[in-house]
């Protein structure tokens, strides 16, 4: 294609303005990882660095150290998070395809009765009662699938928005005319069309999973539940044991001499990185997927 | 003729019932989802209005009134707090809207793949991290002592001083809308990119036969493609105007007292309240205001997105 | 809950009377019978148990303890999860089953978790039998939310040794309107502050701790020190633990709780006062301020992270305010990898707020407390108990440095980073005392806790604040306080300019309210 002078201009003026918004995205990242590989001491003297004067990986070492838990939990974050996105998307795509039909019957109601879950919950004690009480999720795997992250009502109007825009009624029509039934014209047309905004829905909803850590810290307790940790459950432990240690040094004095020895603050910092770091290995990949729009304008004439 | 007319009622019910029936079953797990995980617990907020005591039970638990509620009113700061809540919350909307918008266009317009991808993957790493993290990362560029500013930066420019930013409440409104906008704007990006995927193709190149520019192809096909997606958004986000993200509220600013004027918003009140109190009635009547608001709020923005354009509405 | 407690209670006086025509034989399940180990203060606990009047009458008594039903106690404990906690629960269960058909489980949660945790395993159906209510104010507010039980009917009769171990003057210390929340254990108890300093640069200057008497006699020593070492600071503190703070908390006042309204040391007639308003609270804070201006306290203070300690042992700190205790200089010695030293600078008292530091209470699920009861009372005079609870099993988790005195250490290969069990939670388990000693720690140690221990209550030691009839001005009061306290503690401002508004903003947010409240509370405890 010949590019216009005035398209070139833009391209130019469009990837300046983009690499100068990935590197205010990085330097703040990279920060992140080099004070985790600084020596503690370094860092509590000279301050965080770009260029520390010592480095040291003492972090990763405090984490290697517990590398049977850390792997198990990685293990369970990626099956939580696989299942759970895959259930996710599926509920939230035939709901949103449901509520998009603009002669729905009771459609108001309908969508009212997703937003309304938006605006009000019922607390975590309720809540808490409710999924132990009644549905026994405690120290099961359900536990960390099935409360608050299975869908989320953002989700769903957000496809439904996408269904009601950007996919026009003659292409289901022109389905139905085929003979195709309605399941199958949710499958040819809304799965395979919805595609933009299903992949984004569904790394939401896989970060969603990825980044919980409040599903373990409710549903999950004793030795018997802590099996079940998942990564951030895990790292979120060891953050807290530090601070609790840092914080409060006359109740831990008995135990201080045992935790002085880890880099506070490196540690931290290597935490976060361990937590992120599966997400932007996997992420490029799903890459392929956030495709341009496919050119409806064949079918719609 | 009036026979088949007759006849035609009952099937027409009939019909109705077989159009629809397969489309609700298919919405029926999402509904039943939310009736478990979000509608059941709903009935525990009569938390909000009891003195609960948990061997009695949450229903026999004497009612107390509003009194629960007496906290959220009673300080001093409660108009420093809902203006802050309300005037960052109304920033952010705008900002991460616009600046959204602006990224997803010029991303999907980047003809080359490798670095579209490059840029579309970046914009998302803010986002994987928790906000705690954020916290320190701000503080690694803030701190008095050994901050990156105030160490490297601020010299170039012959300030040798340096600024103790934890003190100083002026600057903060910018630096948390900042942090914000760093952490939060890949979400609303790659919506805005789906979208924008999402248009038909042909309308451009229509556009582009009549001789639309660049510029004139953005304002009339790419905006009002995304107009449902940003009255959406809007709306969601006009729902959620009381609440905000403790974390940047509380952690970022590293609790410092000295900027609570300009960084205590309901959740952070709620939470220094609260401290050590163990008091469910107390959180569950904060969540229950919060709520409140947003609902009438969102009530009212719905009603007038009605009246304009009946189609974005969101219900 | 009463209605439970009563059948409860029922259940428990018609098992013993119905047992007692058996013939009340082996008193064995009182004290005493703990097995060897460490100190021999476990048989004078057996003292304690006949002041408990039916001190005899036990569930088990004179029972064979197998026709009772199998219980399995659910304890939760705050530390990390180890892997062999399964096997120490086995050991442990091996001593307490025969006796009385009970076993353990540990629910071990992280200190960021347990308060989360613990809320909302009290509020469903869940069985939680011995609860860890750590800081007063969560054991009433558990109590008051009828998460928890009144165990001062209960704790005589099924506890009797708990007294011999704590004192008779501190095992209802948990008691709030008449009703106990849990029992105290064996920990130190007495409220002292005090500065820690390195010993190596203190010296240099010319200087030594005995010089230090008060706050004043710091001016010429930060002075010194800091003459010679430019680049460091005096005085380390961190976020939420300024030093000036750091210091009057250490034992300045009894806070009473919450420091809103607080009773002062020399105060013999209980008199509640606002603390922010003393002189004293005006000169230490501006001491703070003038340190900050020269210097001493780092500008980052009140925003830090890092543990005091940390920062004297990266070199950039010298000297923090800290709370003492008997052994806490060689405690911090080994975390600051310096020789550090201390100077007393307050008084020093027992208070309500380290004797009931932590407070252990029995779940409302609870089936059988008194059985619970009768159980954790033999953790407090077992040694076995303690030292697998605490230290794990020889051989694996810890070996002998030195048998005859009782001290231990980790074994070849083993460090604080990849050991299997061990929670080394001194301050949290019944009685430490009775258990082994870890190596570096002096063997006569609870020698200094006692003297440490037995000194003088204040006039308010023992009373317990309840705050929920002025939850709304607590509420309001946090607010004020948490958007002062750093700053002022960190000497970022000075008081000339603040004092005012702070006390004024807590006036108005209904400080004269609680004080009254407190008052009222406090006269009652005083039987005024």
């Amino acid at each position: 294609m010949i590019q216009s002078r005035s398209e070139k201009i833009y391209q130019v003026v469009a990837h300046i303005i983009l690499i100068l918004m990935v590197f205010c995205i990085a330097m703040p990242f990279i920060l992140l990882f080099m004070s985790s590989i600084t020596d503690e001491n370094t860092l509590i003297q000279n301050g965080y660095s770009y260029f520390p004067a010592k480095y040291s990986l003492t972090a990763y070492k405090y984490i290697w150290n517990q590398k049977a838990k850390v792997f198990q939990a990685y293990g369970m974050t990626i099956l939580v998070t696989a299942v759970g996105t895959v259930i996710n998307i599926a509920m939230s795509a035939m709901l949103a395809y449901g509520l998009s039909k603009a002669k729905l019957p009771l459609r108001r109601f309908f969508a009212f009765y997703v937003f309304f879950t938006m605006l009000f919950n019922g607390g975590l004690v309720p809540t808490y009662m409710m999924y132990t009480g009644t549905f026994h999720i405690k120290n099961t795997v359900f536990a960390l699938i099935v409360p608050a992250f299975m869908m989320s009502a953002m989700n769903v109007i957000l496809i439904r928005t996408y269904y009601q825009t950007s996919i026009p009624d003659a292409l289901y029509e022109a389905a139905e005319i085929d003979g195709a039934g309605p399941f199958k014209v949710f499958t040819t047309i809304a799965l395979p069309l919805g595609k933009p905004i299903l992949v984004t829905m569904g790394l939401f909803a896989a970060l969603g999973y990825w980044n919980d850590w409040t599903n373990g810290l409710y549903y999950l307790s004793g030795t018997e539940g802590q099996k079940l940790y998942t990564i951030q459950n895990l790292l979120n432990q060891m953050m807290s044991q530090i601070e609790f240690l840092s914080s409060n040094s006359s109740a831990a004095s008995a135990a201080s001499s045992d935790i002085a020895k880890v880099p506070q603050t490196a540690v931290r910092m290597a935490i976060a990185f361990v937590a992120m770091l599966p997400m932007l290995v996997i992420y490029p990949f799903l890459q392929k997927y956030f495709q341009k729009g496919i050119a409806l304008g064949a079918v719609k004439g | 003729m009036a026979n088949v007319t007759e006849a035609k009622a009952p099937s027409k019910t009939m019909r109705q019932i077989k159009t629809w029936a397969p489309i609700f079953l298919m919405m029926a797990p999402g509904l039943i989802y939310l009736f478990i995980n979000n509608y059941m617990p709903m009935a525990g907020l009569v938390i909000a209005f009891k003195q609960i005591n948990f061997s009695d039970g949450i229903w026999k638990s004497p009612w107390v009134g509003l009194k629960n509620f007496e906290f959220l009113f009673k300080s001093k700061d409660a108009f420093i707090i809902t203006r802050n809540t309300i005037c960052y919350n109304l920033a952010f909307i705008v900002i991460n809207t616009v600046l959204g918008i602006a990224l997803a266009i010029l991303i999907t317009d980047i003809r080359k793949d490798g670095p579209r991808k490059l840029y579309q993957s970046a914009i998302l790493v803010p986002y994987l991290m928790s906000i705690v993290i954020v916290s320190y990362i701000t503080y690694a560029f803030l701190s008095a002592e050994n901050g990156l500013i105030n160490n490297s930066i601020l010299p170039l420019f012959g300030n040798t001083e340096g600024v103790s930013w934890y003190m100083e409440k002026k600057y903060w409104p910018f630096i948390l809308t900042l942090v914000n906008t760093w952490k939060g704007i890949g979400y609303g990006t790659l919506i805005y990119i789906s979208t924008v995927n999402g248009i038909d193709r042909s309308l451009y190149e229509a556009a582009s036969l009549d001789g639309a520019g660049k510029w004139k192809q953005i304002l009339h096909v790419t905006l009002p493609s995304l107009k449902g997606t940003v009255i959406t958004l809007t709306l969601l986000n006009i729902g959620r105007i009381f609440y905000s993200d403790f974390g940047l509220f509380y952690q970022v600013p590293m609790n410092s007292g000295q900027l609570n004027e300009v960084t205590n918003v309901i959740d952070t009140y709620v939470y220094r309240s609260l401290l050590q109190m163990n008091n469910p009635g107390m959180a569950s009547a904060a969540g229950f205001y919060q709520s409140i608001v947003g609902f009438v709020l969102v009530l009212v923005a719905n009603l007038v997105v009605r009246k304009i354009d009946a189609d974005s509405a969101l219900f | 809950m009463k209605k439970k407690l009563v059948s409860a209670l029922l259940i428990g006086v018609m098992a013993v009377s119905m047992l007692a025509g058996c013939g009340g034989g082996d008193a064995d399940t009182g004290a005493g019978s703990g097995s060897g180990g460490g100190a021999a203060s476990g048989t004078e606990a057996g003292g304690g148990a006949s002041s408990g009047g039916s001190g005899a009458a036990t569930v088990t008594d004179g029972a064979d303890p197998s026709t009772l039903e199998p219980y399995e106690i659910q304890m939760a404990f705050v530390g990390e999860s180890y892997p062999d906690t399964d096997i120490i629960e086995g050991k442990i269960n091996e001593i307490i089953q025969p006796k009385y058909n009970t076993t353990l489980n540990i629910i071990p949660m992280s200190w960021g978790e347990f308060t989360n945790k613990l809320n909302l395993m009290l509020s469903g159906d869940e069985q939680l039998d011995l609860v860890p209510c750590i800081g007063t104010s969560n054991g009433v507010t558990y109590l008051n939310n009828g998460q928890i039980m009144d165990i001062k009917g209960l704790y005589q009769t099924y506890a009797p040794d708990v007294a011999g171990v704590v004192g008779e003057d501190n095992v209802e210390i948990c008691t709030v309107g008449g009703k106990m929340y849990g029992l105290p254990v064996y920990k130190e108890y007495s409220n002292s502050a005090g500065v820690m300093m390195r010993k190596d640069l203190l010296e240099a200057a010319g200087h030594s701790v005995d010089e230090i008497k008060s706050l004043d006699d710091l001016d010429q020593i930060f002075a010194d020190v800091k003459a010679q070492n430019p680049d460091m600071i005096m005085l380390a503190g961190r976020q939420g633990g300024t030093p000036g703070f750091d210091l009057i908390t250490g034992g300045y006042f009894d806070g009473l709780n919450d420091n809103y309204g607080v009773i002062l040391p020399d105060d013999k007639e209980g008199k509640v006062i606002n603390y922010f308003e003393t002189e004293e609270f005006k000169t230490v804070m501006t001491k703070m301020y003038d340190w900050a201006q020269a210097g001493y306290i780092s500008k980052d203070c009140a925003t830090m992270t890092d543990a005091r300690q940390n920062q004297v042992k990266a070199g950039t700190a010298f000297a923090y305010f800290t709370p003492l205790k008997p052994g806490v200089d060689l405690q911090d010695s080994l975390d600051t990898t310096y020789e550090m030293v201390y100077a007393t600078l307050s008084p020093t008292w027992r208070a309500t707020g380290q004797v009931a530091w932590i407070g252990w209470g029995i779940g409302r699920n609870c089936k059988y407390p008194e059985r619970v009861l009768e159980t954790f009372n033999e953790f407090y005079t077992n040694a076995e108990i303690m030292n697998y609870f605490n230290w794990g099993i020889e051989g694996q988790h810890y070996v002998f440095v030195d048998e005859e005195k009782g001290i231990i250490g980790y074994p070849d290969g083993v460090d604080s980073q990849n050991k299997t069990y061990g929670y080394n939670a001194g301050y949290a388990i019944p009685n430490q005392k009775i258990a082994y000693v870890w190596e570096n720690n002096d063997p006569s140690i609870w020698d200094e806790y006692e003297t440490f221990n037995n000194a003088d209550p204040l006039i308010s030691t023992g009373f317990i604040f309840d705050n929920s009839s002025v939850s709304t001005e607590i509420s309001a009061l946090n607010n004020v306080f948490e958007s002062y306290r750093d700053a002022l503690g960190a000497g970022a401002v000075n008081p000339e300019d603040v004092l005012e508004d702070f006390n004024s903003e807590l006036y108005n947010s209904g400080l004269q309210t609680v004080m009254d409240e407190k008052q009222k509370q406090l006269d009652a405890f005083l039987g005024k």
